[in-house]
């Protein structure tokens, strides 16, 4: 039996929250033989219900001495707020060309963010999301609860991708805010026009932040299946190029190697740690494989 | 259309709607994979080396195959059409004929200006004026010019391959032919052409030789036909001049021959006497006897006749009859054919064999006041061919000239809505399509391998 989810299947359901529960439960539940298993969260203090809030939370004998509602806080020892980049930019517009209906690195980071995010939320951490193209900012401050990842997931949908990465000079705000805490996700291709993501990952690894990359990439990048004359368009800046398959695959293959090699390098330097995640394959593998590789970093 | 390409014809023009046809690799080119099949990436920088290397090659790949897949097409389509020439070509260079007769009878001097003449025109070709217009290049000029005229057979008749010649192939420059002057070259019919000829004429002194075969004829005559064999004789003479330079004959009184040791290839029997049947067969005769009436006469037929293979002449004929008119000539009327016969019907001319003999009986007599026959300009070429038998193979006067003044025919203009028999292209443009096909293929292959 398959363990994990096909991207296939999860693409053919339209229903973000669903997907990211889904995925999200799966993986949960294939880490319940884990050390990850209920470390760290203890009770930390009331506050009042609000709308939204499990009822399983509610603290009924205070209720019954009170005649309130109170819920239940409780908090990991070493609370952190996560925040998750999301690149926006028009190269992750794309997709494995032989697998009709797949997600582009783009839906795909949408659904891995809402997943992750859900997690996060799930073991009461702060979430907040950064959506960045030339042309748009979508930033929701880290926040935790049902209730603001639901806002996540709203303006997460209401993302479109387009134009390149900024230059993280009209972003300097962003950056700040970003930078105050604990763990950072940045999900891109990481493709970049000049040197902009690289001077973003620069600006945000600089202070006490943890930055972790999940670098996108498809079937068709790592393989390059393609035959015949091949007319490449530059997703960002619609340059084309013109060659025969068979000729531009070594090309390509050498450029994306020493392209990883250099995005790795560079990482490293930055003590940023990357994950490749492919598109094409399982996303709760991908997560599992993330955090059981994060939890051997740890210990 | 291009003056190249005014040669040129088709046997079936609708087939030219073939050419439609030409669309179907352009809209392969258009809508092929030659513009890439699009795929979108994230950063171009991974292919942008490869650029560098092949697109050039790719593009001009795509263009060679719709060249030759647009030439597969059009050369199917003319295939189809029929697509012949009529012409020579679209050079308007001078186009040379050359008589067999004039190259075996010019000197090396003058070949060689003929070759210049040829050669210092670009385009310009020398052709051999004989059946099948021989390509006549230097060394078939200087090997054909080393034979000697060899006689008569060596005559073409020029008039007739010089009309025959626009119906093969169109001139499109100036016609030059050289030839002799000698009358048998000529034929006996003048064309009228629709091209202008520049003629190189020679007069050469040699003589052809005719005849190897000395003929020896005998004339035979009674007493009161002298003056027949003298005319007679004077026929002869003509014949040896102009036909049969190696004719030699002899006049004898009939007294004086023994019928059984005739030594003679023609015997002229102006006699009396009358030749049986068994005499013939056992002797040794000539090969052709012409015996006229033989005098037993008792009355004659005035008529006007005309020799059916020999049609021109009209000529005056008292007619010998004999005692019996059914018995034309003895017990001999087995193998008899009337070659002539009266207007009253009755036969004027028998021909019989006997043996090795052939028995010309003529029911008139060679004499003015018998027969006009003699008299007229053509009896030496009308008895030349009683006695060599064979009209068709009768030799010419040899040595006849003709006056040059009369060599430029009547041109007429060209007949432009009758199409002229043109040269099949079908072989050359099926091989040019297979050549084509095959390159296609190559060419596609190896595309395809690379793609792959």
């Amino acid at each position: 039996m398959q363990r994990f989810i096909d991207p296939l299947t999860l693409a053919r359901v339209k229903n973000l929250p669903l997907i990211a529960k889904t995925v999200a439960d799966g993986f949960l539940h294939g880490l319940q033989q884990s050390h990850q298993r209920g470390v760290g969260i203890e009770f930390s203090q009331y506050r009042a219900y609000e709308p939204g809030d499990p009822l399983s939370r509610i603290d009924w004998k205070l209720f019954a001495r009170s005649d309130r509602y109170f819920v239940r806080e409780a908090e990991r020892e070493s609370e952190i707020a996560m925040w998750f980049v999301l690149d926006a930019s028009a190269s992750m517009n794309q997709a494995s060309e032989n697998r009709p209906g797949a997600w582009t690195k783009f839906e795909y980071a949408r659904h891995l963010l809402a997943t992750l995010s859900y997690i996060g939320q799930q073991q009461g951490d702060h979430v907040g999301m950064l959506a960045l193209s030339g042309d748009q900012q979508h930033l929701l401050p880290p926040a935790s609860g049902e209730r603001h990842w639901h806002r996540l997931l709203k303006q997460l949908i209401a993302i479109e991708s387009g134009d390149s990465f900024p230059e993280p000079g009209h972003i300097n705000s962003a950056i700040q805010r970003v930078q105050k805490t604990g763990l950072v996700f940045i999900i891109s291709d990481f493709y970049q026009v000049s040197d902009e993501l690289n001077e973003f990952i620069k600006q945000v690894s600089a202070g006490r932040t943890e930055v972790v990359a999940m670098q996108l990439q498809s079937t068709d990048e790592l393989e390059f299946p393609y035959k015949g004359a091949i007319r490449f368009e530059d997703l960002e800046t619609g340059e084309q190029v013109l060659v025969s398959a068979k000729s531009a695959r070594e090309t390509w293959l050498e450029s994306l190697a020493a392209h990883q090699q250099s995005l790795e390098s560079f990482l490293h330097r930055q003590r940023v740690t990357l994950n490749q995640i492919n598109i094409d394959e399982p996303m709760d593998q991908a997560l599992y494989d993330f955090l059981i590789n994060r939890h051997a970093i740890r210990h | 259309m291009p003056d190249g390409l005014s040669g040129l014809s088709a046997v079936t023009p609708a087939a030219w709607w073939a050419l439609l046809t030409l669309a179907i690799p352009v809209l392969i080119h258009l809508f092929s994979r030659s513009r890439g099949r699009l795929v979108r990436i994230g950063h171009i920088d991974l292919v942008r080396q490869a650029r560098k290397l092949r697109v050039t090659e790719i593009k001009l790949t795509q263009w060679l195959l719709l060249l030759l897949r647009l030439g597969i097409f059009a050369l199917a389509a003319m295939i189809l059409a029929g697509l012949t020439t009529t012409g020579l070509g679209s050079s308007k260079a001078p186009t040379i004929y050359v008589t067999p007769a004039w190259l075996q009878t010019s000197s090396e001097e003058d070949i060689d200006k003929l070759i210049d003449e040829v050669e210092r025109t670009t385009g310009s070709r020398a052709y051999l004026l004989q059946p099948g217009f021989p390509l006549a290049d230097r060394e078939r000029l200087r090997s054909d010019g080393q034979q000697s005229l060899a006689g008569a057979a060596e005559f073409t008749d020029t008039w007739a391959l010089l009309s025959e010649r626009p119906s093969l192939e169109q001139h499109r420059g100036t016609v030059v032919v050289y030839s002799t002057d000698y009358m048998l070259q000529f034929g006996t019919r003048k064309p009228d052409l629709n091209y202008d000829i520049e003629w190189r004429v020679s007069h050469p002194q040699q003589t052809p030789v005719t005849a190897k075969e000395t003929i020896r004829a005998l004339i035979v005559h009674d007493t009161d036909r002298t003056e027949d064999a003298v005319l007679i004789s004077s026929v002869l003479a003509v014949l040896k001049k102009h036909r049969l330079p190696e004719l030699t004959w002899e006049t004898r009184h009939a007294n004086q021959q023994d019928e059984t040791t005739i030594n003679a290839d023609w015997l002229i029997h102006l006699s009396v006497k009358e030749f049986n049947a068994a005499l013939l067969e056992k002797s040794n005769f000539p090969a052709v006897i012409l015996a006229d009436a033989n005098g037993l006469t008792t009355e004659s037929t005035h008529q006007f006749v005309s020799l059916p293979f020999y049609p021109f002449t009209t000529f005056r004929l008292d007619r010998f009859t004999r005692a019996d008119p059914g018995d034309t000539g003895d017990n001999m009327v087995d193998n008899e054919k009337v070659l002539l016969n009266g207007t009253d019907g009755v036969p004027l001319l028998l021909e019989s064999h006997h043996g090795g003999t052939r028995l010309l009986q003529f029911n008139s007599r060679f004499n003015p006041d018998w027969s006009s026959l003699t008299q007229q300009a053509e009896f030496p070429e009308l008895l030349l061919q009683l006695l060599s038998g064979n009209a068709q193979d009768a030799l010419r006067f040899t040595d006849a000239r003709i006056n040059t003044a009369n060599l430029h025919a009547k041109r007429t203009p060209l007949v432009t809505d009758i199409p002229l028999p043109g040269r099949s292209l079908q072989g050359f443009l099926a091989a040019l399509l297979v050549l084509l096909w095959v390159s296609e293929r190559w060419l596609s292959e190896r595309n395809s391998r690379e793609k792959g």
